[in-house]
């Protein structure tokens, strides 16, 4: 059976929220400031005891400010004795849960499941046979040969950190029995034992990179002069950009601080659960 | 503070050493791994030849010519690696061990968990890949043996204080200090850095009255290089999906990797670093030529001469010394703070 959830990174998208799912995923993964408040996770809880669904807060990577946030957050799900899933993506935030907040089910988030996600992959896995190039480069003149990629190449660019036993039996000492991943273009190779770990495939979009250098909220301030973490007038919540380029194979999507890309294409189900994924994580919109 | 220097080649090692290194790291691409993975999928996070040995001879060879002059060398294995490539990479580490390399440079989790295994080496860097941004992670790594910490490129003067102070030298700590300022974080991006034909040479050279012709191979389908520099073209639309033309929100127009091509420097931010109990001073660009290497060592060994000899100077006096060394070193007019490190620390309420 799977799971179907949705992700919903705004209180406002509560709209989306239909009957077919019966899980909520809430919260940010990308961006400390996007931590929800106290009053937005206590609606949310209450609103999923409304519907019946199950509940997930989803965490991001933190400095001292974000851990703080979180806490308020952790101390009043523990105060309420709501046993939700948190979605994990900093090891430090995984310890605090670990010691601390033993009511709370950790899942390992997918900034810390590794997977080769840069879509120019799909086309080095597709390509067609090109011919010999040449350029020059001021007083070099290069030769290029075309080879077929090595195919140990190929099947590595499918795998991710999970399949690593070292890894999956550190998970379980840290009460971790579910982790998150991306649905990639070039498919995936895991090979994970039953009654091992659960997977969670986020659908449609799928990360790429992130930064803290938001360029969706850069200067604000009038002297143009700094290029570091900047003032936050969360513009990401109101802007989406398409990029292009001919060396990109698919468009990406730039949501804040994020970079995505979009995949549609869901393996079939006997497929979903031969990989152990026993549930779906539909993203509305970039969740930002 | 220590300088760390980056080197690629064993005729590194004695000139950046003389500019004033303190310690050096570098990569390798041995043969075995070569085959399988290409360059594509290196060792660590600097895809390429020009940045790593490729014989574990000449990296034996550097690391004696380091040790003679006390000077310890860390090799980078700061790759997110998979199950199949783990047998090779125990082999490596041990082959690393022969070769007398004073500790490793890596990012990924199952790794560490080996190495603790393994307790083959006591110096094991969390490079920026392994995403510390807080005193709590510090600490896990920590507990898995971890003996020092190199603090992503994505935090402020502020924040690398509140570790330094909640670590309270349990693990060592290590900060960017120059070049390649990336705007992703190191261990979430990823995007590969190698899509673009493979360097290596297949043939010999030709010289041709002064004109060079190389003979190098590339994979069908790679193309691009670095993602992050690909020039995008742009289309913004707001909330409501609605296509936005005329006005371009504010921040929108660059994500460009390089601001301004200027050497990116936190150089003025090493008086606040020199309170922080901050151990290294890391220098970027293994691939870089070994004349840029030398003059970014030496630079940096000037900027710890001025905060040595001017011990009671004021923070401004330090920050005007450095960047006019700054500007004469690389020479600019004047330090214009696009390509800053450490940004914050002109404008400490700036990230409040």
């Amino acid at each position: 059976m799977i799971e179907k959830a949705i992700f919903i990174a705004d209180i406002s998208n509560l709209k989306l929220v239909t009957s077919k799912y019966k899980r909520l995923y809430f919260g940010s993964e990308f961006c400390e400031r996007l931590i929800p408040r106290l009053n937005e996770l206590r609606k949310i809880v209450s609103y999923c005891d409304r519907n019946k669904l199950s509940f997930s807060l989803v965490t991001p990577y933190v400095t001292r400010r974000g851990i703080e946030n979180l806490e308020k957050l952790f101390l009043w799900l523990r105060n309420n004795k709501i046993n939700c899933e948190i979605i994990i993506n900093d090891y430090g935030i995984l310890d605090l849960i670990n010691e601390e907040y033993h009511t709370l089910q950790p899942v390992l988030g997918r900034l810390l499941t590794k997977q080769k996600r840069d879509p120019r992959i799909m086309d080095l896995m597709q390509a067609k046979p090109q011919r010999t190039t040449f350029f020059k480069k001021r007083n070099e003149y290069v030769f290029v040969f075309p080879q077929k990629s090595p195919g140990t190449l190929l099947s590595f660019f499918k795998e991710a950190n999970i399949n690593v036993p070292i890894i999956r039996n550190f998970l379980k000492s840290y009460r971790i029995s579910r982790v998150e991943i991306d649905n990639l273009f070039q498919g995936m190779n895991l090979r994970i034992p039953k009654h091992s770990l659960s997977v969670s495939l986020y659908v449609p979009y799928g990360y790429i990179t992130t930064t803290r250098l938001c360029s969706a909220n850069p200067f604000r301030a009038k002297k143009r002069f700094f290029c570091g973490i900047s003032f936050c007038k969360k513009e990401c919540k109101k802007y989406i950009l398409e990029l292009r380029n001919k060396n990109m194979p698919v468009i990406i999507y730039q949501k804040g601080n994020t970079l995505f890309f979009e995949n549609r294409k869901v393996p079939g189900k006997r497929e979903l659960v031969k990989k152990r994924i026993d549930r779906l994580v539909y993203q509305p919109e970039p969740p930002i | 503070m220590k300088i760390l220097s980056p080197f690629s080649k064993k005729e590194e090692v004695m000139p950046l050493i003389e500019a004033g290194a303190d310690e050096l790291y570098c990569g390798i691409i041995p043969e075995e791994w070569e085959n399988r993975y290409s360059a594509f999928d290196t060792l660590n996070r600097r895809e390429g030849y020009a940045a790593n040995f490729s014989k574990f001879s000449d990296l034996q060879y550097a690391i004696q010519l380091a040790h003679r002059e006390n000077v310890r060398v860390f090799v980078t294995m700061n790759g997110l690696y998979v199950q199949q490539q783990y047998p090779l990479i125990r082999k490596i580490i041990k082959k690393l061990k022969d070769v007398k390399a004073d500790g490793l440079i890596i990012a990924d989790i199952g790794l560490l968990l080996m190495l603790q295994r393994m307790k083959i080496f006591k110096e094991i860097h969390i490079g920026a890949g392994g995403t510390t941004f807080n005193s709590k992670t510090a600490i896990f790594y920590k507990k898995f043996g971890a003996s020092r910490i190199i603090l992503p490129r994505h935090l402020t003067i502020n924040e690398i204080e509140d570790i330094s102070r909640r670590i309270s030298g349990k693990v060592h700590l290590e900060v960017f200090i120059l070049n390649t300022l990336c705007p992703n974080v190191d261990g979430f991006c990823t995007f590969y850095h190698g899509m673009s034909f493979d360097k290596k040479a297949i043939a010999p050279e030709i010289d041709l009255k002064n004109k060079k012709i190389k003979f190098t191979k590339f994979y069908a389908g790679s193309h691009g290089g670095c993602a992050c520099v690909l020039r995008y073209s742009k289309r913004i639309f707001d909330n409501r999906g609605k296509r936005i033309t005329r006005q371009t929100p504010s921040g929108t127009k660059k994500i460009k990797h390089d601001r301004e091509n200027r050497k990116e420097c936190g150089a003025c931010a090493i008086f606040d670093f020199n309170k922080m109990n901050i151990r290294g001073l890391k220098i970027v660009e293994r691939g870089a030529k070994i004349e840029s290497k030398i003059r970014d060592t030496k630079f940096i060994r000037a900027v710890l001469d001025i905060l040595k000899k001017e011990d009671n100077s004021t923070k401004e006096k330090f920050i005007k010394k450095t960047q006019k060394l700054y500007c004469d070193t690389y020479k600019y007019d004047k330090c214009s703070g696009f390509s800053c490190y450490y940004p914050s620390v002109f404008h400490k309420t700036l990230h409040k």
